[in-house]
């Protein structure tokens, strides 16, 4: 019934000749909120920005809605790590969300009355319509990680890339994130998140990718989000607690 | 011959006549030069804006240094000191000294600041070189070869101030015409990437811009002080405001404003040339925006910091602003 | 891919520091044959070594056969502005007898006779000469002595009397160098009652020299004519635009009919003077420098008869050739 919105195959990435992404191939389908584990390097912050066109993949083919090509790589909404952002720009939160407004409006287009009630509405949706005119650097971490998720939203999108959205975020703004991620998946569109606290993948995503430079497994959290997948994508550097891999603490394994 | 002398020298009313005298264009010279520097003030203002904003500061004196080389080539190539080869050597060679930091500062890791120094020493060291090259050999007149050092707005010819315009109408349009894209790709590379910005061509373009800017700019300022015709105005403006169209427009404000106030000192003073004044204004300006700027100036810092503590004394609770 | 641009940049930066040596390797193998270190002998003449072109064409001329006058300068260079470099400290080294222009015109020359090391005579050549002092700094001087021609004799008489010196007086060599040096100050008097009898044919009201760089003041004094630069004593000095305005009203106030261009300094400035007044573009008068090859000012004299004719010539005055009747050679 559903065709996959976004299909991977054979991605590899390489910086110097080390791969950091070796053959990965995975779709993903509408209606799904897949989160992205693994140890650090295991290259999913490379793999997600090769999606976007943000590094060149050295080899692969990447569908987006059955479209493959440069230009297919819009149709998909990106919200990256905070840690690559000028917080001095001048630039404020309503400017921000307004960025999102860009893909429609092109280097001269004025804003319609539609264009600021989707602005509006985003900001509303993850609660920040009152700092509006705030500086993007005067917010907390949870406050800007809001900004950067209502610029995803005013893009307008079905296919949501996600990197490390919970990073140095605050528990209330990482419950109000998630319930907008869990809105934006029961509407119909496929919702990708780096993540990086394995304690709460049972509880936040329906999908699992676990993966370390290759595909190591990925399907319903249920099935694949076990003790020996986890082994395999950690290197036996985990301790588990739970033997319903519910509760599941990683000791930084690190990448091969 | 110092400042105090000539202040002490020269009569209230004597300053007010002559000035009297600029405004009111006695000489067609000194409009040109006036225009002029109001030109170079302003492009280098709004170029050098978005080179402060990404960091790439040190690419403005660069820029300007790397020039040098170009010039002295196209002198030995033509023979002469006029104007058309001269600006076309001092471009190649900005437009090199561009692809080579635009080349280096691209890869996984570059250490920008190194580059960007690196290319600036080799290329003023080799226009040295050339430049002494030439004292040995010139069998034609190299008198003003060193002037560009310098730069002297007073000696500009209308061809060369119709070169200068027009640059600053294409340079100025562009900028406006591609505001959002620089302004997004300079804050969120990673996100412009994918919404189809172009960052790369984005970032050569903006050293190339840089380069006829500055090609333009050094009869005015001369390559030594060009970069800080490029830096001053930019990190004055962002003291002052917190979006990007009035950053932008404060910087050519500023940067005009002291072209302006330069070349009027130039014409009110003996002995003071107009591009070192341009820049004396430019750093005043810069001073009293780090003193009194609303966004982190030291006064207001001072000022909040003090209600803070009033605040905290009296028991209120912070907002939870300004605190990440 | 990396790798290859990384030996591209390291091959462009190892050839541009190449070009800083290959000058040196041109200077070096020029010498082969004069034996340079302590006692400045090449061949068999001792070496003489001159800054400004103009003591290099006095020093040749009064030297002739019996020394090898080399100098820093080039022809149509700026002294005030000019930059030594290490083979000029070699070629300080290899000499004999240093002679320097004097009144700060060199500010350069001290540093180098020092790094040279060794010894030999630093003859000033304006020693004894009436400096003018410059306006407006206290303790500064005009260096530019050699537009008067009495000075000019007597910088002539140091000359000879530091090269027979270097040779030895009772030498042949010494007695020539004292002849010809006797001949050179005969001839440069008999230029300063030439040049003063051609200035006195400007009209009164036309006696202004108006020129890019304040240069003339030493010819001002000695022919009676008034002069003014648009910038100042020395092209260091940036010309601001109301040096340009000042100047440009003493043109419209006398009325002057032409204004000067130099050889070693750049024109725009007096080009602006002259679109603002409609005043002639004459010139370039030979003011820090002798002309280079094919300017017909090849010479001190040359260049001085030129200057002469050139000025005369443009304001207004009536114009009749140098010919001395005891021109030596």
């Amino acid at each position: 019934m559903s065709e996959a919105v976004l299909k991977v195959s054979g991605l590899t990435i390489a910086y110097d000749r080390e791969p950091v992404v070796l053959d990965f191939s995975f779709e993903v389908m509408p209606g799904q909120l897949v989160g992205i584990v693994g140890p650090n390097g295991a290259g999913k912050s490379t793999m997600i920005k090769s999606l976007v066109g943000s590094i060149e993949a050295d080899v692969g083919q990447v569908w987006v809605k059955g479209i493959e090509g440069r230009k297919s790589r819009r149709l998909l909404t990106y919200v990256p790590q905070r840690g690559s952002v000028d917080w001095d720009f001048p630039v404020t939160v309503y400017d921000v969300v307004k960025q999102g407004r860009y893909g429609k409006l092109g280097l001269l287009g004025r804003m319609s009355k539609k264009d600021r009630a989707i602005v509006d509405d985003a900001l509303e949706k993850v609660a920040m319509q009152d700092f509006a005119g705030r500086q993007i650097g005067e917010l907390s971490g949870g406050q800007q990680q809001r900004v950067f998720l209502a610029r995803a939203l005013a893009q307008q999108g079905d296919i949501y890339l996600l990197d490390e959205p919970f990073t140095g975020v605050d528990a209330k703004t990482e419950a109000a994130i998630v319930d907008v991620l869990r809105e934006l998946r029961d509407q119909g569109a496929a919702v990708m998140v780096v993540h990086h606290d394995l304690s709460t993948v049972g509880e936040y995503f329906d999908t699992v990718m676990l993966m370390n430079k290759r595909l190591i497994a990925m399907g319903p959290t249920a099935e694949v989000f076990s003790k020996e997948n986890l082994q395999k994508t950690y290197g036996g550097k985990l301790a588990i607690f739970d033997a319903d891999a519910m509760t599941v603490v990683s000791q930084g394994g690190q990448a091969r | 011959m110092s400042v105090a002398n000539v202040i002490n020298a020269l009569e209230i009313a004597e300053i007010s006549a002559r000035s009297l005298e600029f405004f009111s264009f006695k000489y067609a010279f000194v409009a040109r030069a006036l225009t002029a520097s109001i030109l170079v003030g302003g492009l280098c203002g709004a170029v050098g804006t978005f080179l402060v904003l990404r960091r790439l500061s040190l690419m403005g004196d660069a820029a300007g240094h790397s020039t040098l080389p170009g010039i002295c080539v196209a002198f030995l190539l033509a023979g002469s000191v006029s104007t058309l080869p001269i600006m076309a050597g001092a471009l190649v060679s900005a437009l090199l000294a561009a692809i080579a930091v635009g080349v280096i500062t691209r890869g996984p890791r570059s250490r920008s600041d190194a580059a960007i120094g690196i290319v600036l020493s080799v290329f003023f060291g080799a226009g040295i070189v050339l430049l002494s090259y030439i004292q040995r050999v010139a069998t034609t007149s190299y008198a003003g070869l060193d002037a560009m050092l310098l730069g002297n707005v007073a000696g500009i010819s209308p061809e060369q101030l119709i070169v200068l315009g027009v640059v600053t109408v294409l340079l100025g349009g562009a900028t406006l015409l591609y505001l959002r894209p620089l302004s997004i790709s300079t804050f969120d590379p990673g996100f412009a990437a994918s919404v189809g910005i172009p960052v790369r061509a984005i970032h050569y373009g903006l050293l190339g811009a840089l380069s006829l800017s500055v090609v333009v700019s050094v009869q005015a300022v001369g390559v030594v002080l060009v970069s800080a015709m490029l830096i001053i105005p930019g990190a004055s403006a962002v003291y002052w405001f917190k979006r990007m169209p009035g950053v932008l427009a404060a910087a050519v404000g500023i940067g005009a404003l002291s072209g302006a106030l330069g070349a009027w000192t130039s014409y009110l003073f003996e002995g003071v040339s107009t591009g070192p004044a341009m820049v004396l204004v430019a750093t005043t300006f810069f001073l009293s925006s780090l003193a009194f700027g609303p966004r982190g100036g030291l006064l207001w810092r001072a000022v909040r910091r003090r209600r803070r503590q009033r605040a905290m004394l009296a028991n209120v609770s912070v907002s939870a602003t300004g605190v990440r | 891919m990396k790798r290859f641009s990384r030996f591209t940049w390291f091959g462009v930066v190892a050839c541009l520091l190449a070009m800083g040596c290959e000058p040196e390797k041109k200077r070096g193998a020029s010498n082969v044959g004069k034996t340079g270190g302590d006692g400045g002998l090449a061949g068999e003449k001792p070496v003489v070594v001159v800054t400004t072109t103009m003591l290099a064409s006095a020093a040749r001329e009064i030297g002739g056969d019996a020394v090898e006058v080399r100098a820093i300068m080039k022809p149509g260079g700026d002294p005030h502005l000019y930059q030594p470099r290490p083979s000029d400290a070699k070629m300080v080294t290899e000499s004999a007898l240093v002679i320097t222009s004097g009144l700060h015109l060199e500010g350069w020359i001290d540093d180098l006779v020092r790094n040279a090391g060794g010894e030999r005579p630093v003859v000033v050549a304006s020693q004894g000469v009436e400096p003018i002092k410059m306006e407006g700094s206290p303790g500064g001087v005009d260096p530019h002595f050699w537009f008067d021609l009495r000075e000019w004799s007597k910088a002539s008489q140091n000359i000879t009397d530091a090269m027979v010196d270097l040779v030895g007086e009772e030498t042949d060599a010494g007695k020539d160098i004292s002849k010809r040096g006797a001949a050179y100050k005969a001839r440069m008097q008999a230029m300063h009652t030439w040049t003063g009898e051609q200035l006195a044919t400007i009209p009164d009201a036309q006696r202004i020299l108006i020129t890019s760089h304040d240069a003339f003041h030493y010819f001002g004094r000695a022919y009676k004519i008034d002069v003014e630069g648009i910038q100042g004593v020395s092209t260091e000095q940036e010309a601001s635009q109301r040096d340009v305005a000042n100047v440009i009203e003493k043109v419209k106030s006398r009325e002057a009919p032409a204004i000067f261009v130099e050889s070693s300094v750049n024109p725009s400035l007096i080009k602006q003077v002259a679109s603002e007044t409609g005043a002639k573009v004459a010139g370039p008068l030979f003011s820090d420098s002798v002309g280079t090859p094919g300017s017909g000012a090849e010479t001190f004299e040359a260049m001085f008869v030129k200057n002469v004719e050139e000025i005369t010539t443009n304001l207004g005055g009536d114009y009749k050739a140098f010919s001395p009747e005891e021109k030596g050679k």
